[in-house]
Parts: structure tokens; C-alpha cells; sequence
């Protein structure tokens, strides 16, 4: 099995306060990491380095996607080589249609991948079968992106875009939150069905509750900027009966 | 003061004109300079013009000029529609398609047809009288059109005025005059463009009559040559039960300043002037605008939004008048822009003038930046960076744009900016 990311030793910044300090973790090509810890401890920072977002000060440590260095690379070009974060609280976007940003968002990935550009054809015809899947319909893929969308219908959207555009690494950012129990298990289904022995997930949670529906093979305990404790699914539950104090001190 | 060549060499800028030997042009050319050169160019202090100094008019060293180009290319709005052409303010007759339906008599119609009453009426209006670069445009009158839709009269197409500049260090006034009598609907298009970079003054003066229950569209598309000087003034009467509505996508030019004088003069009227500008380089883009509510039950609305790049500037004054006694008037105004670098400036002026008691106005201004949040949710998603960019301006403009009631042309409109 063959590293998909690899990240050393991260330390990272933002305002002069460090949140990360020290992060280091390696998936391999099929795996599902989950990474569970309370408010505050860095998570969102975590997603956002990954993805390259301007604002975080890269102090020390290295990633390497598919062997490359990931740090050096523009937000797109991430995107292109394949990272996918599925945000916490999806943008809104007045006056772009989702499908024409979907496109052009397809296009340029598959363009870096030396493949054929879609033309509007077969770009919504692919739209169309991803869609109704995941139910989704087509008023909302014309509407401007998540403008008036509710939760629930923003992260089937970021799941839609997730299987539009295949990435080889998705980042799930708390894909709970603000979801009723059935958005949540359409969000999953939609997740799950992705999930293959190429492409490698990290879901980022605080509850354990998504991690019945989206099973993942390894769960890590992430406080004050690192992981302090990895274990498989069950690492999950025992969190969730015994709180986050037993694994990371009172200091929570 | 007026220590300019425009002033100096009218003399020998005038004999260049055509028509220079028929008595009543001369004599009405004549008159407007005499009254040019008494009120002199606007003056520094002068509140309508705050934002553009107007220095650079009396550093202009352009003359006249009887060359008629013979390159003509077309203009970037793709519309169905009768063409009126012009090539650096020259009427170009062959190049052009006129309605049928519609009376309209070029310049030269009416001084060798000897409608000395209609060539009178359309150089000397109050508002001519009153504004320096009306009556510079009268001194130098040579080309434009007297425009009279009659009674009732629906047209098919669009009137689209397409001016075309070619020609470098020229100075050239163009005229239009335009009567919409009662029940008539028409569309007017401008195109006030050139694909070289070359330095030319381009003065118009637009003025527009409606009668009562007419409909009129009035779109313009400006992108002079980045080098260019563009001062147009409009002025616009409405009269009662009557609709218009004024569109501006501005973006050439290296000082272009759109003026538009809205007169509402009847009750049951409706005003939008919409506006956007996507500046780049070192323009300097102003658009002022004044609606003046002299009658009760009127609306009028004004939407612009726009985006200064590099080392530009915009400027936007807008002004809602509501006279004593205009009751019942909404007056709403809006401007919102984005600075899209750290060297351009915005100017944005907008005001009040109230003086009856049961009215419901508003303005509002707004100056920003591109957000982060979605730039970086494009990015993220695989989109560069430039084309993020363009997407987001695009979305942004698009609230002006969708406000435009002749779809067709709104596309037209689109069109333009997507190929940008």
C-alpha cells in the first residue's frame, strides 16, 4: 500500500498564536482517518494549511502528497493534484451559477490531469446522474452557490462537488454540523459511496456520532496542536463515554 | 483661462468644419462661442465636477479635422438593430440603416433642407445655454442627428448610434437630439468605442424628449481608446405616465465623464439609471447623475456598481432632487464598488436634495474588496486564481445588470463582459 500524505513534525501559526505544534500524520491510498477533538484545538487549522488558504504561517515541518511537496503549491494547484476540503460552513456566492463554477471548476482539474475538457453537454449530463443521486434537484444546481441553501443542502452540495470531481484525498470539515440525522445520513451515503481503495479520507469531527455512519479505519485524538492518542474505530466510542479530559488532562 | 487651442484656433478649427459657409450655422456657432467664451470652461470650485479636475481641458491640443477615415470596424455589442454609424464623429450615410418608421434627419438634412426653426430649436435649449461643453459642442456643430418617433410608434429594432473613433489628436462634438412623442416605445443603443491607442477628444451631447405614456430604453457601451478624452452630457425630459431607463457599462478612456440631467416633469413616472465601470490601466471614469423630481407620484432609481483595477479612479455623484410640492416620490440610490488594487482610488458622492415632507428616499454607498472567503472556495475547487477573480467581479456586476428590462440587449451586454 502506498503513502498517499505524509505530514512531519507541522508547526504552523496564525497572528503570531501557534496551533499547530508538532503534527504528524501518514495516510495511505484507501485509508479513512478520523481526527476527533474539542473546540479550539486546531482542526480547522489543520483543513485550511492543507488546502493552502492564505493566513497560516508554515513555521516548521514538511507534507508530501503523492511524493510532492504540498506546501509549496498554490490553492489550486492542490486542488489540481487532487485535495478536496469539504467545508464546515460552505461559502456563498451571489451571482455565480453552481454549474457554471462546477465547470469550470471539472475543467481545470481535468485539464492538470491531461484529460479532454467537458464541453456543456456532457458536463451536464455528468452533473445531472451525480445529482439525482444524491438528491439534489436541478433548481438548486441553477441557483447561485449556497446562496439560501440550508445546512443541510450545502453539504449534499459539497458532497456533489466531491463526486464530480474524484479527488484523491477529501477533507471532510465537521460534514455534521448543522445536518438533521436523515441530511446526515445522505451526506454519508454520498461519502461512502466514494470511498475506494485508492482515495483516502480524513473526516474531522468533535461528535462521534458521524463516525457510525462514515466508519473509518483509524481514529486520532487531536489537542493542543498534535495527536496524542491513535487507535481504530472503537478509540471513538471510548472517547465519546469517557469525554475528552481522560485522553488530554483536565486542561479541557 | 481659456488659453487653449480649442479657444485660440477656433477661427481656423471652424473652417475645417463643413457647412462653414451657410449663414445660419455660422451664425449659431458663432453665438454659442461668444457664450462659451463669457461662462469659460467649469470651473475648479465647481461641487459637479469635485472629482475630475477640469484642467485637462484647456491642455487639449486636438484640432478639427475634414479627414473621413475609411476604416470602420464593428462594435463589440452584437445587436439586431438600425445602425446610425459615425467615424470620429463624422455621419457615415452608407455605412448605415435607418428605420423607416422613425423621422431622422442628419445635420446635413436639416441645413441643406433649410429647417433653419428645427436647427435653431436643437442648439438652444436652456440646458445648452447653460452647460460650457454644450455650448463648445454647439461652436463646433457640425454632425448629428435630430431624432422624432411619433405618436404611438412601436419599433422592431433597436436604434443602435455607433461611433467608432479612428483617427489620432482630433477634437469632435456629435450631437443627437431625440423627440418620443406620446405611446411610442424605441431602444437606443450607443457604442462609443476604438481598437487603437490613439489620443482623441470625443464631446457629445445627447438630449432627449418624452412625451407622456412612452417607453424608452437608452443603453450605452464606452470603451474609447485608453488614451482618449470622453465628456458626454445628456439630458433627459420625462413626461408623465412615461418610462426610461438609462444604462452605462463604462470602461475605456483616460478621462471619461458621463453626465446625465434627468428632468421628470410629469406624474406617474417611472427613472432607473443603471450604471457599472471595469476599469483598468489609468482611466478615470466619472459618472454623475442627477434625477430632478419636479412633479408628484414618480419613482426613480439609480444602481451602480463597478470596479477600479491598477491605477484607476471612479467616481460616482448621484443626486436625488425632489422639489417642493413632489410629493409622494421615491427616490432610491445605490452605488457599491470594489477596489481591485492598492493604487486605485474610488470617489463616491451621493445626495439628498428634499424639499417635500411624504417622500420615501434613500442612497447608499458601499467600497470594498474582493472577499477572501469566496475566493479562496473557487480556488480551492481546482479555478485559478485570475479566472476567480474575473468570476467574482462578474457576479458582482451582474446585480446591475440584471435590472436591465430589454433582455436581449442585457445579453448583448454579458456577452461583452464574459469576453473581456
Amino acid at each position: 500500500m502506498s503513502v498517499l500524505l505524509e505530514i512531519d513534525n507541522l508547526h504552523a501559526r496564525v497572528d503570531n498564536k501557534e496551533i499547530l505544534k508538532g503534527f504528524s500524520l501518514t495516510i495511505n491510498e484507501g485509508e479513512t482517518h478520523a481526527i476527533m477533538g474539542p473546540n479550539g484545538a486546531g482542526k480547522s487549522t489543520l483543513s485550511y494549511v492543507l488546502a493552502g488558504r492564505e493566513g497560516y504561517e508554515i513555521t516548521s515541518g514538511t507534507v508530501k502528497f503523492k511524493g510532492k511537496n504540498l506546501l509549496s503549491m498554490s490553492i489550486e494547484e492542490r486542488a489540481r493534484e487532487g485535495v478536496f476540503l469539504a467545508m464546515q460552513y460552505p461559502v456563498e456566492i451571489p451571482g455565480v451559477a453552481t454549474s457554471t463554477f462546477l465547470k469550470h471548476s471539472l475543467n481545470s482539474i481535468r485539464k492538470h490531469q491531461g484529460l479532454e475538457e467537458l464541453d456543456t453537454m456532457n458536463f451536464i449530463k455528468v452533473l445531472k446522474q451525480k445529482a439525482s443521486e444524491l438528491g439534489i434537484n436541478q433548481d438548486m444546481i441553477k441557483r447561485p452557490i449556497n446562496v439560501g441553501f440550508s445546512g443541510g443542502e450545502k453539504k449534499r452540495v459539497e458532497t456533489l462537488q466531491m463526486s464530480i470531481l474524484e479527488p484523491s484525498f477529501a477533507i471532510l470539515d465537521e460534514a455534521d454540523s448543522g445536518l438533521d440525522i436523515d441530511a446526515l445520513k445522505v451526506v454519508a451515503g454520498g461519502v461512502n459511496k466514494l470511498r475506494n481503495d485508492k482515495r483516502s479520507m480524513l473526516v474531522i469531527t468533535h461528535y462521534q456520532r458521524l463516525l457510525n455512519y462514515i466508519v473509518p479505519d483509524f481514529v486520532h485524538v487531536f489537542a493542543d496542536g498534535k495527536i496524542v492518542k491513535s487507535g481504530n474505530k472503537d478509540l471513538a466510542l471510548e472517547l465519546e463515554e469517557k469525554g475528552y479530559g481522560e485522553f488530554i488532562g483536565n486542561k479541557y | 483661462m481659456l488659453n487653449n487651442n480649442l479657444v485660440k484656433g477656433y477661427k481656423d478649427n471652424i473652417k475645417s468644419l463643413s457647412f462653414s459657409d451657410n449663414e445660419l450655422v455660422s451664425k449659431i456657432r458663432k453665438n454659442a462661442f461668444t457664450d462659451f467664451i463669457n461662462s469659460g470652461f467649469p470651473k475648479a470650485y465647481d461641487e459637479n465636477w469635485r472629482y475630475t479636475k477640469q484642467k485637462f481641458l484647456k491642455e487639449i491640443n486636438f484640432k478639427t479635422s475634414n479627414h473621413i477615415s475609411e476604416n470602420f470596424i464593428e462594435p463589440e455589442l452584437e445587436i439586431d438593430a438600425y445602425h446610425l454609424v459615425f467615424i470620429d464623429g463624422k455621419f457615415i450615410t452608407k455605412k448605415s440603416i435607418i428605420p423607416n418608421n422613425v423621422e431622422i434627419k442628419s445635420f446635413k438634412n436639416l441645413i441643406e433642407g433649410d429647417d433653419s426653426n428645427l436647427l435653431k430649436k436643437i442648439t438652444n435649449s436652456d440646458f445648452v445655454k447653460s452647460s460650457p461643453l454644450a455650448l463648445l459642442n454647439t461652436a463646433y456643430l457640425e454632425n448629428g442627428f435630430y431624432i422624432n418617433v411619433k405618436k404611438d410608434t412601436i419599433l422592431n429594432k433597436p436604434i443602435h448610434i455607433i461611433n467608432y473613433s479612428d483617427t489620432a489628436d482630433i477634437f469632435y462634438n456629435v450631437k443627437y437630439y431625440i423627440n418620443i412623442e406620446d405611446g411610442s416605445k424605441i431602444d437606443l443603443v450607443e457604442s462609443c468605442y476604438s481598437f487603437k491607442n490613439i489620443s482623441y477628444f470625443n464631446n457629445t451631447v445627447t438630449e432627449i424628449n418624452i412625451a407622456k405614456n412612452a417607453i424608452v430604453n437608452h443603453y450605452k457601451y464606452q470603451n474609447e481608446s485608453k488614451s482618449a478624452y470622453h465628456v458626454c452630457l445628456n439630458k433627459v425630459t420625462i413626461d408623465a405616465d412615461s418610462s426610461y431607463e438609462n444604462f452605462i457599462m463604462q470602461k475605456g478612456g483616460l478621462i471619461a465623464r458621463n453626465e446625465t440631467v434627468i428632468d421628470v416633469i410629469g406624474e406617474n413616472t417611472n427613472t432607473k439609471t443603471l450604471a457599472c465601470y471595469m476599469l483598468k490601466g489609468t482611466t478615470h471614469s466619472d459618472l454623475t447623475t442627477r434625477v430632478n423630481h419636479h412633479t408628484p407620484n414618480a419613482s426613480s432609481e439609480q444602481t451602480v456598481k463597478g470596479v477600479a483595477d491598477d491605477e484607476t479612479k471612479a467616481i460616482f455623484q448621484g443626486k436625488v432632487y425632489v422639489a417642493r410640492g413632489a410629493q409622494k416620490v421615491s427616490g432610491n440610490q445605490l452605488h457599491k464598488s470594489l477596489l481591485l488594487s492598492d493604487k486605485a482610488e474610488i470617489d463616491t458622492k451621493p445626495e439628498l436634495e428634499v424639499y417635500a415632507d411624504d417622500v420615501e428616499c434613500s442612497h447608499g454607498a458601499s467600497i470594498g474588496e474582493l472577499d477572501d472567503k469566496q475566493l479562496f472556495y473557487l480556488r480551492a475547487r481546482g479555478i485559478d486564481e485570475e479566472l476567480a477573480r474575473k468570476m467574482l467581479v462578474e457576479a458582482f456586476l451582474d446585480e446591475v445588470l440584471e435590472k436591465m428590462s430589454n433582455e436581449t440587449l442585457r445579453q448583448a451586454f454579458v456577452s461583452v463582459i464574459k469576453r473581456d
